[in-house]
């Protein structure tokens, strides 16, 4: 432009296409790989807050046989669950986001340098309690799992289609509360399907351990 | 609020391109964000706005944004069809589908002054 007005200046115009998240999804790539070296099934667990994301690693721990664990915990502030899981017996890394709201690849792969000694079967990656903001951040997962509470209503799938459309499974949890609360479990099923047909669904309760089982087998048949 | 994270990962871009081809300054530049991307345009101009006070680089720097239309083919029948990710297929009501655009978070083009 500026070089017709005889100020000297000149503009260089660059296309390209490069995705906002491309240096992210490099990361990602390289845990995958990594991940993928040492035999390990990733899974990104993603929910809001209170949902029920560490009580499900907790069930889940106590009940699955012949696999090691190791947790990748994210929380924007305190390390409380981690702890909870670390009192289990299994290894944990927290990862302290300071505010922030996902966890991201190279969060993953830092935490994961403190857990790879153990060489773990599983590992599950807790993000930060929050149903939007991951579902935009590769990890190098394996499968991504979204958790979402009976109490939460059952329109979830709707506003936040990002989260559903990424996942391979849902987790609804709290079932022995049903009784108690307006949710349409069939409802949410369907709106989930219609997002993502072929989502893997597992309504359970970790407190009366009302379909567990069905998790557990989902967990063990991973290839 | 990851708004933040993504204009702060597109300013490394920006840098990263800067020096690349060893410009002066970044004059503008343009963002595609699809429909389908979760990314509200107005929270991710005003992260952009933020961000840019503190960044010497980029103050004079203008940012013009297109939203992306969302488009999906039928993983049924073929038909390409808009709508959002409930949408089923306007022909044979299938819900399988492939999303043709709209999931688009991309720098698309810079104007550098060299």
């Amino acid at each position: 432009m500026c070089e017709s007005c005889g100020c000297g200046e000149k503009t260089l115009r660059v296309e390209i296409a490069e995705g906002l998240l491309s240096a992210n999804e490099r990361l990602a790539q390289r845990n995958r790989a990594w991940f993928e070296r040492l035999g390990v099934k990733a899974i990104n667990l993603v929910g809001s807050p209170g949902a029920g994301k560490t009580s499900l690693i907790e069930a889940t721990v106590k009940d699955l046989r012949g696999k090691r664990v190791a947790v990748i915990e994210g929380d924007p502030e305190t390390r409380r669950d981690a702890e909870r899981l670390a009192a289990l017996g299994i290894p944990v890394a927290a990862v302290t986001t300071g505010g922030v709201c996902h966890l991201d690849a190279r969060m993953v792969h830092q935490a994961f340098h403190d857990l790879e000694a153990h060489r773990p079967d599983l590992l599950f990656i807790e993000n930060v309690g929050n149903l939007l903001c991951p579902a935009d951040f590769n990890l190098g997962e394996d499968l991504t799992v979204v958790v979402l509470s009976v109490t939460e209503g059952e329109d979830k799938p709707e506003k936040y289609p990002q989260a559903f459309r990424r996942a391979q499974a849902l987790v609804i949890t709290k079932i022995d509360l049903l009784p108690y609360v307006d949710f349409n479990l069939e409802r949410l099923i369907g709106l989930a399907h219609r997002i993502n047909p072929t989502l893997r669904v597992f309504p359970l309760s970790v407190k009366t351990g009302e379909g567990l089982p069905a998790w557990l087998d989902f967990l063990h048949s991973l290839p | 609020m990851h708004e933040a994270s993504l204009v702060s990962s597109l300013a490394e871009n920006l840098l990263e391109l800067k020096r690349r081809e060893g410009g002066r300054r970044i004059v503008r530049f343009k963002v595609e964000i699809g429909e389908l991307s979760g990314v509200d345009p107005e929270a991710f101009r005003l992260a952009y706005e933020v961000l840019r006070e503190s960044l010497e680089d980029l103050r004079e720097t203008e940012m013009e944004l297109s939203l992306v239309p969302a488009r999906f083919q039928c993983g049924n029948c073929g038909q390409s069809f808009s709508g959002d990710y409930l949408a089923e297929c306007p022909g044979c009501r299938s819900l399988e589908k492939i999303v043709l655009s709209g999931e688009e978070l991309t720098l698309r083009e810079v104007e550098l002054e060299v």
